[in-house]
């Protein structure tokens, strides 16, 4: 598939708004708040307030890959068989859900009921809509390397990771620690790199289509003659990506590097140091970028099997 | 209903009639233009419904070569409308034409990452999807005669091999061909159910010959005369 | 067609709009001219634009369908390359350098006109004229022969003149538009060396036909796209080889005693006498008594008996003496033992062609066993030509199919009559489904024109300039035995050149050899580029100047449509307008468009309106003439008899009664064929669907040849030239009479070059024999050992159609094709860029492999190369950064061993047909793989008034209506699709 930057950066930036998001719940939630909800300064809130605006950055990045715009306010309406528009719809809905929040953290106690519903709402909102993001990619049977449930499972923890790491940071700015989310980060740097070396055995097993499944020929050999066109129309504009071996190889192991391995180390030794941890943070994201952008590279739509490619 | 198209790949010679016929028909179409980029320069492209692949099987010198039009296959389970998310993208309930409505698409492509066959294109100057419309201007336009309100490509064909008809009527032609070819759909394990057949190439069948158990004979000044009249 | 479902709309679920306001629109029939097929169209117009172009279904010819090149029809008349009025090359500039300024018609027809006239009062042979895509030969002939200068030709020689000539020379019918195969009852079909012909949608249809109906289709041909895709059996053989399988498959008929020999004794001079009197005069000739009859042997009476009798029983086989001194043998004795000798074994064959020995006798009786065991009987009263009637017709449903793998190659006329010979041997022409002559055909073998000879000036000639020689004194050659025409056509290098020699005017008038012209005039042909050999040779043959700075060819007159290569080297740039803007006729004095059982001829009208100073070239033609004052065209008292080519064709009259159009004739359009002119029969035909036809009754369908019906209607209406029966030629005598002129021994004209006289004693073969190409005995196999062909792709016509936005997309770089395992054994990969030489230069390209490709045969796409600038297309076109010529690799003059051997032309010795695929090549991978082919040409510069090409188009004739779908049902519609 060919990586569009501009859905990259939207599931990206989206998935990080929504961790943190998230995390603020779960904090409240759990009432954990401790000495991070403090009169003089909320870094909660901070964090809420930036999770939302990376959400809303992610959606209108979103927009820009959209070639007629002008209709995008109609996204919201199939919801019944779309997870494109049930992720615009959570999204939608994320925003009165969000605003309570900050109401319930500025106004109430973070201890009470109130408080403590909305937050689940907050996570369960959160999830839901990476979920849906994760899932808009999942049920393409046509693209093997997305048809999987460790597709939206990645895109959670991923999002829950770099979330995290970043409220981590938004907090030791504010010279507040969580235990419980350092706790967590680790988990999940844990989890994150076993799903995505299961989601990497998983794609590299030889796929059971061919150009033979797919014209319906059953000789021993089919080979493509002509395509019918000789520049590259929509279609291999949009599906035929080419990427070495070599280079998958490379850029996976980069990101993993940046995404997993430098996060672990700067906040095993420097969990306390900002420098630190927004080292991690940056690192993290790079490695994101670019474990999205290979998450597109590498997926083959099967209509390449109709230009005797590979899918 | 279940209009659709059945794909002789026996008598397909790669000629490009359709492919072209209906690029004509749907540029005046309900979807169009359907324009053309960089048409007198290098690298020339455009939004075609219907498109005509090529393709061989076997090895030299006993291969064959298959031609291979595909355009939409009206799938009764069609992801593209599934995913959706303007609802531009919808099967009509009476007779299972997919369409897309030009005012509401966003551009999304979406439904053609959902679409196994490559059927649908972005046109860039609209900055909507398009795709084939089983030519639903054509066919119950009661201001053409009736012979002529078939799809464009199946009009054309020089060599008969595009059928168009109602898959839900088993005395239709196109479900007789359906049952007496062994036609199928392509690529069914998705499970999209798409609703255009495609028959397969023949085999022919041999011919019995007769040779003469003697060998040459001498000189040809040897050989008899048959008595015969002018 | 069989009609489709058409569904009820009564479903008030889904409602639609009226997506077309049909008050805005009008549906207009004429022709197409995509190609030469010659459909008929329904042009559906929208104010002034075309909004769809489809098949007439009651056209006889297509039936309804369309192929790509007719629905691009629209985009056609969008080309950027259109021609948008008359140029002149600015005085001062060089031919080639592509600078023009826009003149007046009147400044050029005046320019023109007296040029012309000056050439016809001094010496007319100075004017060459000759045409490429023709469409009006039969107007274009009948201009230069009133001109008086022998020099015109169509296209033909360096096309597939090798089908026609061999066909009429042998069946007095051919392939293409002479004769199909009878699609509906043919059992078996076997198609030679064609990969898409003008009688394309005819061949398509008819190929769907004949399997539905389970008949077998073979098909022999190097490479395996197109219609071989859809063959039963594809026989993969060696370009040149084809005679080889032709004349082999014959033997194992003969061999196996499966041939008609009714057919052959009743139909043929199979049975005719030929006397066997070596060094003699006579040597070869037809045995004939004092009237001048051919004699055959009678078995019964045991005498030798006027062969064109009925109710004789001829032999087929034997020798006899006679009283004369010499003995003679049938035609059929002659034709065997050729057959029979060692060089057209089974094993030697199979060595040469690449088809299996055991293959070459399995397909010869395969068609045996369909000829004579599965044959068909059609029940109709029918009469031969002695009178006797018959109850049916039987039918041996074997039919063939050839074009120019068989035709392009210097041995080709000899193997289409080896061709020709294996259908006769089967019984099957003009039978049930075999091969069916397509009318005016089948005609007198060959038709008895001669091609003229005398000029002088200010005088028509007394024949046209193109016709059918058999014999040496019909030759168009001087006392000195000099060729008299500037192509050499009708001399000893090709003196059956039918259809002329245009590949070598070029050459040859630069050269003076014959002599020099003055004015050379081309229609719609693409000389400079891909229509020539060495293409790059010729443009600088075009721009050569002799010792005082004037160009060699003094003046070239370029007429075309389009902006061509050749344009671009034009002194005077004539336009001429698109097919959907001009009147014109599909002739049957033409190039007819008739059906096997159908008479029919076409025209076009004016579909959409000029938009710009351009002229049909029929209308210029007739003004030309009158401005000369041709006869034809002059009235006595000197005004002009024509006001333009409207009434031309609607009253001129070649034999009284037969004029261009047959339709509508008559004072009121009542009569057909033939009948007085009618001054409305242009209206009639615009009223009748822009065609006429005229169904041939039942009983004269078959064995037109010697079916009396039949050819005493085809005398009547000047179909044929005569009504006696026509004998198809097994035995050539026609042929003999130039091997005895070689020889020396012939009573009349000699030749006495030693190399025409070499070339008439080994090439001229009464009986079809198979000879290696000329080009490649003369080359070393070893060093080149691929043969190279072209195909035109089927959306794609010549050069036409780079041009057309749509169809470039489709295929804007043509590879060169190489079979894939002997492409990997020379480390050559998929698109790897390679170096393909021939002896006289190389180019570079781009590989593609493929399975469906002969080992030792490399291919490409005819015509897609193109020169940077030219077609409307921009510089960098991936037409011309990236696609080829082979042309470049072949050269118009055969190789020579030292400089005192004249130049020989690389064509056929027989017809001169233009050898293209005896071409030999070695390839191997580039250096250098940067992605550009080689050579490159300089960029040729826009015409002045030459629109700027936009990047985008929107083509539409109104706005689209939507279909809206209603909001609630976006809602409400559940997760399943329906």
């Amino acid at each position: 598939m060919h990586p569009a930057f501009s859905i990259i950066f939207f599931t990206i930036t989206s998935g990080l708004g929504y961790g943190l998001l998230f995390f603020s719940g779960l904090h409240v939630a759990l009432g954990r708040t401790g000495n991070i909800v403090e009169p003089s300064s909320n870094p909660l809130v901070v964090c809420v307030v930036i999770g939302l605006t990376l959400v809303l950055l992610g959606l209108l990045s979103s927009t820009l890959h959209l070639a007629n715009p002008k209709n995008a306010w109609r996204a919201f309406f199939r919801f019944r068989s779309s997870w494109l528009s049930r992720e615009g719809v959570f999204a939608l809905l994320t925003f009165p859900i969000v605003f309570a929040f900050i109401y319930t953290l500025i106004a109430t106690e973070t201890s009470s009921v109130t408080s403590k519903t909305t937050a689940i709402i907050l996570m369960i909102i959160s999830l839901l809509t990476v979920y849906s993001t994760g899932m808009i990619y999942a049920c393409l049977k046509t693209i093997r390397a997305w048809n999987s449930p460790l597709v939206p499972t990645n895109f959670m923890l991923l999002g829950l990771l770099s979330g995290a790491i970043t409220m981590f940071a938004i907090l030791s700015y504010h010279s507040q620690q969580s235990e419980l989310l350092l706790t967590l980060i680790m988990g999940l740097l844990c989890l994150a790199f076993i799903t995505k070396a299961i989601y990497y055995y998983f794609i590299g097993k030889p796929s059971k289509l061919s150009i033979k499944t797919a014209t319906g020929l059953s000789s021993q050999k089919v080979r493509l003659l002509h395509t019918g066109e000789s520049s590259k129309n929509f279609l291999m504009k949009e599906f035929g990506f080419d990427i070495s071996v070599k280079k998958v190889l490379l850029l996976r192991f980069c990101s993993i590097l940046l995404m997993v391995v430098v996060p672990t180390l700067c906040l095993i030794t420097q969990s306390t140091s900002f420098h630190f941890i927004l080292i991690a943070v940056i690192c993290n994201f790079l490695g994101l970028l670019l474990e999205r952008w290979l998450f597109f590279a590498e997926a083959k739509h099967v209509v390449n099997l109709y230009y005797g490619r590979e899918a | 209903m279940r209009l659709g198209l059945v794909i002789d790949l026996d008598t397909c010679v790669g000629c490009h009639a359709c492919v072209v016929s209906c690029k004509e028909w749907n540029t005046s179409g309900t979807t169009g233009s359907l324009s053309d980029q960089n048409p007198y320069e290098k690298d020339p492209t455009g939004v075609f419904f219907n498109r005509v692949r090529s393709y061989e099987t076997g090895n030299y010198p006993h291969s064959k070569t298959v031609n291979f039009p595909m355009s939409c296959m009206q799938c009764e389970d069609a992801a593209c409308v599934t995913v959706c998310p303007t609802g531009a993208s919808y099967k009509r309930k009476s007779d299972g034409i997919v369409l897309i409505d030009q005012d509401k698409c966003m551009g999304c492509n979406l439904c053609a990452w959902a679409c196994p066959y490559g059927s649908r294109e972005l046109d860039r100057e609209s900055g909507t999807m398009k795709k084939c419309t089983l030519c639903v201007d054509r066919i119950y336009d009661e201001s053409l005669p009736e012979i002529d309100r078939q799809p464009s490509c199946v009009m054309t064909c020089p060599t008969t091999a595009r059928h168009f008809g109602d898959f839900d009527d088993p005395n239709s032609n196109v479900s007789k061909l359906t049952r007496e070819r062994n036609g199928n759909g392509l690529m069914n394990e998705l499970g999209y159910n798409p609703t255009n057949q495609y028959l397969p190439p023949r085999l022919a069948s041999s011919i019995t010959i007769e040779k003469k158990q003697k060998s040459l004979v001498g000189q040809a000044k040897d050989w008899a005369n048959e008595l015969i009249s002018r | 067609m069989t009609a489709q479902i058409c569904p009820q709309n009564i479903d008030l679920e889904d409602p639609l709009p009226v997506f077309e306001d049909r008050s805005n629109q009008e549906v207009k029939t004429t022709t197409c001219y995509m190609c030469a097929c010659r459909c008929g169209i329904k042009v559906t117009l929208e104010g002034k634009k075309v909004r769809y172009i489809q098949g007439n279904r009651n056209h006889p010819v297509n039936k309804g369908v369309l192929c790509a090149k007719g629905n691009a029809g629209i985009m056609k008349n969008e080309s950027m390359a259109k021609l948008r009025s008359p140029l002149r090359r600015k005085p001062g500039t060089e031919r080639g350098d592509g600078e023009f300024e826009v003149i007046s018609w009147d400044e050029a027809l005046n320019e023109l006109t007296a040029r012309l006239e000056k050439i016809r009062e001094t010496d007319p042979k100075k004017l060459a004229f000759f045409s490429g895509r023709d469409q009006m030969q039969a107007l274009s002939s009948l201009w230069a022969q009133q001109f008086g200068t022998v020099n015109w030709s169509a296209h033909g020689g360096f096309c597939s003149v090798n089908m026609a000539a061999a066909g009429l020379y042998t069946l007095g019918q051919s392939f293409w538009e002479f004769g199909e195969p009878d699609w509906d009852n043919t059992k078996y079909f076997m198609l030679w060396g064609v990969a898409e012909d003008h009688s394309s949608n005819p061949i398509k249809i008819g190929l769907s036909k004949l399997k539905k109906n389970g008949a077998k289709f073979a098909t022999v041909n190097p490479v395996c796209t197109g219609y071989q895709a859809i063959a039963d059996e594809w026989i993969s053989i060696r370009p040149g080889t084809d005679g080889l399988f032709a004349i082999a498959m014959s033997r194992v008929l003969l061999e196996n005693d499966q041939f008609d020999k009714e057919f052959l004794i009743r139909y043929t001079n199979a049975p005719h006498l030929v006397i066997q009197n070596p060094g003699k005069s006579n040597d070869g000739l037809i045995w004939r008594n004092e009237q001048g009859k051919p004699q055959a042997w009678e078995l019964e009476s045991e005498t030798f008996i006027d062969a064109s009798l009925a109710e004789i029983k001829p032999a087929l086989f034997g020798e006899w003496q006679t009283s004369e001194g010499f003995s003679v043998k049938t035609s059929f004795t002659l034709l065997t033992e050729g057959y029979l000798g060692d060089e057209y074994s089974l094993d030697k064959v199979s060595k040469e062609t690449g088809i299996a020995a055991e293959d070459i006798e399995r397909h010869a009786l395969e068609m045996a066993h369909v000829a004579f065991q599965e044959s068909i009987e059609i029940e109709t009263e029918w009469t031969d030509w002695t009178g006797k009637k018959h109850d049916k017709f039987i039918g041996r449903p074997v039919s063939m199919h050839a074009m120019r793998g068989i035709a392009a190659h210097s041995n080709g006329f000899q193997t289409c009559r080896a061709i020709h010979i294996l259908q006769i041997l089967l019984g099957a022409i003009d039978c049930p489904g075999a091969h069916l002559a397509k009318p005016p055909f089948p005609r007198m073998i060959p038709p008895p024109i001669k091609p003229a000879k005398n000029m002088a000036a200010n005088t028509p000639l007394q024949s046209p300039p193109m016709g059918f020689p058999t014999s040496p004194e019909d030759l168009c050659i001087d006392i000195d035995g000099k060729p008299l025409r500037i192509d050499k056509a009708y001399s000893w290098e090709a003196p059956l050149a039918n259809h002329g020699m245009m590949h070598m005017v070029i050459n040859n008038a630069v050269k003076g050899d014959p002599y020099t012209i003055d004015t050379l005039i081309f229609f719609m042909a693409n000389m400079a580029w891909n229509s020539s050999m060495n293409p790059g040779n010729t443009q600088n043959l075009l721009r050569e100047k002799d010792d005082n700075g004037e160009y060699k060819i003094p003046y070239l007159v370029v007429v075309d449509a389009f902006h061509s290569e050749t344009v671009n080297f034009g002194d005077l740039i004539l336009p001429d307008t698109t097919y959907l803007e001009r009147f014109d006729t599909i002739s049957i004095l033409d190039r007819p468009i008739s059906e096997p059982h159908v008479i029919a001829d076409a025209i076009r009208h004016p579909i959409i309106d000029l938009d710009r100073d351009v002229r049909p070239w029929q209308e210029v033609m007739v003004d030309l003439a009158t401005r000369l004052k041709f006869p034809i065209f002059t009235n006595d008292d000197g005004t002009a008899k024509y006001s333009g080519y409207k009434e031309f064709i609607t009253n001129w009259e070649k034999h009284p009664g037969i004029g261009f159009l047959a339709g509508w004739r008559g004072e009121n359009g009542e009569k057909s064929i033939v009948g007085e002119p009618n001054p409305d029969q242009w209206e009639k035909y615009i009223e009748n669907e822009s065609f006429f036809k005229q169904d041939i009754p039942d009983s004269q369908k078959y064995y037109r040849f010697a079916n009396k019906e039949y050819l005493e209607f085809a005398a009547d209406t000047h179909l044929n030239f005569n009504d006696k029966p026509i004998v198809m030629e097994i035995y050539s005598e026609t042929l003999q009479k130039f091997r005895l002129a070689g020889q020396g021994l012939y009573d009349g004209p000699c030749p006495s070059d030693e190399e025409d006289k070499a070339r008439l004693k080994k090439y001229f073969t009464p009986c079809p024999s198979y000879y290696k190409p000329i080009e490649v005995e003369l080359t070393d196999e070893d060093e080149y050992p691929f043969s190279t062909t072209t195909q035109r792709p089927m959306f794609m016509y010549h050069s036409w159609d780079s041009q057309n936005a749509w169809l470039r997309q489709i295929m804007a770089q043509n590879k060169l094709y190489m079979n894939r395992a002997k492409a990997e054994s020379m480390a050559i990969a998929e698109g790897d860029w390679v170096w393909v030489e021939s002896r006289i230069g190389a180019i570079k390209a781009q590989v593609k492999l493929m399975e469906g490709c002969e080992e030792n045969t490399v291919w490409t796409w005819n015509a897609i190369g193109k020169q940077s600038g030219a077609w409307g297309l921009k510089k960098g076109a991936n037409e011309s950064e990236k696609g080829f010529l082979l042309n470049h690799l072949i050269s118009e003059l055969l190789p020579t061993d030292n400089t005192s051997q004249r130049e020989m032309t690389n064509s056929d010795p027989i017809t001169g047909q233009a050898a293209w695929y005896d071409a030999r090549v070695k390839v191997y991978r580039a250096d250098d793989q940067t992605p550009i082919s080689f050579p490159q040409f300089d960029t040729i510069k826009p015409l002045p008034g030459a629109p700027d090409q936009p990047s985008v188009l929107r083509y539409k004739t109104h706005e689209p209506v939507n279909i809206v779908r209603p909001m609630k049902d976006v809602l409400t519609r559940g997760k399943n699709p329906r």
